[in-house]
């Protein structure tokens, strides 16, 4: 069954429409990457689906269960056990690294025992267990990232949703880190929508590919049949 | 040495002239007594208790208004910044309207609004309203009428602070927690140091008022300073009794800056605020809009009420006119000149400290603030101190010695806005420009100038209402036959019917409001045209 079902959506912002009639099914532990241009509408797609926007028009649903739907959210951002790792991050500046993990634990009432145990569990995961008590400012860039991933996952999230996390990082950490959620991608087998405008990144992560232009999906195709098209083997099915 | 140095050089000196080197030779005439150097003024005055007292009250003052406006401000502009409570903007401008008129009013319009036959013995009969009007003169009144003036600081500053949060870090909070855990566990924590930031500010300007205490009879040091200079003609005590004003407004300062000065760099400006979480209300909306609304009534409307209805007839107002109206010509003239020399002088000092053209830009930075929070009145006593001789009659005598007075307490407000405007001006611009060939001042008025427009005519807005308001410069400075609308609204005070009085203080009101309201109309009709 999918997991994740965008209906015809729609979005504009002040009169002009950043996505247009946005259809796709996203399997239960599948990774998508959606590549695109800037402004293609890529984020929109997950900032729809994390609920921080609502629809114009189609339907957006997550487990069977509609979120939201024209003009209408449905279901609040922290009632839709989705993770999210942003573009900058956005760590909170005040809280060290346990007190990022913790926030959302405590938000959704997990007991205090369980709380220390899980922190414990997803720090160890991504290699980060020695600086549970550090500040955001005092990490490096790819530690940062960790944490961001970490904050996500910690959660138990159905789906994870990320917004070019590796776009500003230096080419070595990225294809490190790419390494790194793919093995912790199959060892939580969590649904992944990866959102990038870099095509190896996209092939890497991705087991399918949907490619935007213009906030239409301009492709879809699996990540072989996306690297045999770029040898020139195949013709890739385009959507109308 | 470049044009860039020569230029930034000499705003320093006018800033070290009109602000650092008054306090300086005040501070030196404090040490002086029949000529030669001696202790006796500061002897004389911690010889008697009183100095304890009135050091006691102004910090009391001090501190119960900056606890409150907090109380009050920061659960508003939370409110009017995160919520989609109705008519949120209409009551951000009502809210601040007290702090862009001078303090005194609030006070004149409080105690018409407790006099026997005012709007309160309407409503609460006259034996209420006569012991409501005992509690005005003294220090409830003061914390009253000051909360009024200074909260919309703390609400204004915890906005703009609010407005500087990286909407990611609230969103990546949404995922898991409700609106309410947000503002307590993430919004609230990440402003906190703005927070205190206004708080501290709300202090000082409390510390350093004196026009309130002196109408509502409360014994603080900066009335005491105010009476030992004109009352008593005594200025060596005068000036004794200002520096520990001085030193109080030093020490807040350099803890505020030690506490805070890593934790504000976690809040940069860098978003637009356009999609910035808004909390829905839901079923809270109704009566939290009727808390608000009563609270506006409470703290804003009544006072002005009672101010119009005290006034009386439109021939009151002619008559206010008549008596006052080449005060009120020349206030608007020497604020919009004070705005107009501050918006230059702020330009080059905020392109300094925040080019850091000069490795002293810290300590400029720092200069600023300790002006803009030190006393009117010990910047007044200053003035007088350095200025006040033969060989500089032609300033001292003059209403340059206003202007000069603006430019000490105000820089940091133009200085301060046009730091915010650059802040969003990429440093490509002006260095593209010096690769193209062209000058610092051609790329000054070519490129920055044009791209800081808004921030500029921002800046030129707040320094004209400043200077308009200014009270504790002006009283102890003006040259005889030059005094402003303020000045003689506080000397009318001693024996002007009441009457006049509000009149004359609607007038200063609408002086204040009305070029707002005109340049607010220009900015929506241009935005619309662009629009088009």
């Amino acid at each position: 069954m999918a997991v994740i079902v965008f209906n015809a959506v729609s979005k504009g912002y002040s009169g002009k429409t950043v996505l247009h009639d946005f259809s796709l099914n996203v399997e239960d532990g599948e990774r998508v990457t959606i590549l695109g241009p800037s402004g293609c509408g890529k984020t929109t797609v997950l900032r729809l689906l994390a609920g921080f926007i609502e629809p114009d028009t189609g339907t957006i649903s997550i487990d069977g269960k509609v979120v939201a739907t024209s003009g209408k959210i449905l279901q609040q951002p922290e009632r839709r056990h989705v993770g999210m790792v942003f573009q900058d991050l956005a760590l909170w500046p005040h809280l060290t690294v346990a007190g990022n993990l913790e926030f959302g634990l405590k938000a959704q009432g997990i007991p205090k025992t369980q709380r220390a145990q899980r922190i414990g569990e997803i720090l160890k995961l991504v290699d980060m267990e020695t600086y549970s008590r550090s500040r955001p400012a005092e990490l490096s860039g790819g530690q940062q990232q960790r944490v961001a991933l970490a904050r996500a996952l910690v959660l138990r999230p159905k789906a994870l949703l990320m917004d070019e996390p590796l776009s500003n990082l230096d080419e070595e950490l990225n294809k490190h880190l790419r390494q790194e959620l793919l093995h912790l991608h199959a060892q939580l087998n969590f649904t992944l929508l990866y959102v990038t405008h870099d095509r190896s990144e996209a092939v890497e992560i991705g087991t399918r590919i949907i490619r935007m232009r213009q906030g239409r999906i301009e492709q879809i195709v699996s990540a072989k049949d996306f690297k045999a098209e770029k040898r020139g083997e195949i013709r890739a099915y385009h959507v109308d | 040495m470049s044009a860039r140095r020569v230029t930034l050089t000499a705003a320093l000196i006018v800033l070290a002239l009109v602000g650092l080197a008054p306090i300086v030779v005040m501070f030196a005439r404090s040490l002086s007594a029949d000529g030669t150097f001696s202790f006796e003024n500061y002897r004389h005055l911690l010889a008697t208790g009183r100095s304890w007292q009135l050091l006691s009250n102004s910090i009391r003052l001090a501190l119960a208004t900056a606890l409150i406006s907090t109380l009050v401000g920061l659960p508003l502009a939370l409110l009017f910044a995160k919520t989609d409570l109705p008519l949120r903007r209409v009551f951000v401008l009502l809210f601040a309207l007290p702090l862009v008129i001078p303090p005194y009013i609030t006070a004149v319009s409080w105690a018409d609004t407790l006099a026997p036959h005012g709007l309160a013995s309407q409503f609460f009969g006259e034996a209420t309203t006569k012991k409501l009007s005992a509690l005005l003169f003294g220090l409830p009144g003061c914390v009253l009428v000051l909360t009024t003036t200074f909260m919309p600081a703390v609400m204004l500053g915890t906005m703009t602070f609010i407005r500087t949060i990286n909407p990611r870090l609230e969103e990546a909070a949404r995922l898991s927690a409700r609106p309410q855990r947000l503002l307590h566990g993430i919004t609230i924590p990440l402003i906190r140091p703005g927070v205190l930031l206004a708080a501290t500010l709300v202090f000082l300007l409390a510390l350093g008022e004196f026009g309130v205490p002196a109408f509502l009879r409360y014994q603080v040091f900066a009335v005491e300073s105010f009476t030992q200079f004109t009352v008593s003609y005594d200025f060596g005590a005068a000036t004794a009794a200002a520096v520990p004003l001085a030193l109080l407004t030093f020490v807040i300062l350099g803890i505020e800056w030690f506490v805070l000065r890593e934790k504000i760099q976690v809040l940069r400006p860098g978003t637009d605020g356009g999609d910035t979480y808004i909390v829905p209300l839901r079923s809270r909306r109704v009566w939290l809009f009727a808390l608000v609304s009563l609270l506006c009534a409470l703290l804003v409307i009544t006072p002005l009420l009672s101010l119009l209805l005290q006034a009386g007839s439109a021939q009151s107002y002619v008559h206010a006119f008549r008596v006052v109206n080449d005060s009120l010509i020349r206030s608007i003239f020497l604020a919009a000149v004070g705005a107009t020399a501050l918006s230059v002088l702020g330009l080059f000092v905020g392109y300094l400290i925040h080019t850091r053209a000069l490795s002293i830009w810290r300590a400029v930075d720092a200069s600023t603030v300790l002006l803009f929070a030190l006393p009117g009145t010990v910047i007044g006593m200053g003035l007088i101190a350095l200025w006040n001789r033969s060989a500089t009659n032609l300033i001292y005598a003059t209403p340059l010695i206003i202007v000069f007075g603006y430019l000490a307490q105000y820089t940091a407000l133009t200085g301060r806005v046009t730091v915010a405007g650059l802040t969003f001006i990429p440093a490509s611009m002006e260095e593209s420009a010096a690769s193209a060939g062209a000058s610092w001042f051609r790329r000054i008025g070519a490129i920055m100038l044009p791209l800081l427009k808004n921030a500029l005519v921002a800046g030129w807005l707040i320094a004209y209402i400043f200077c308009l308001r200014d009270t504790g410069i002006t009283m102890l400075v003006y040259p005889p036959g030059y005094d402003t609308l303020p000045v003689r609204i506080f000397t009318l005070m001693a024996n002007g019917a009441p009457s006049l009085i509000a009149a004359a203080c609607v007038l200063m009101i609408a002086a204040t409001v009305l070029p707002l309201i005109g340049v607010a109309l220009l900015m929506r009709t241009r935005r619309r045209r662009s629009w088009r």
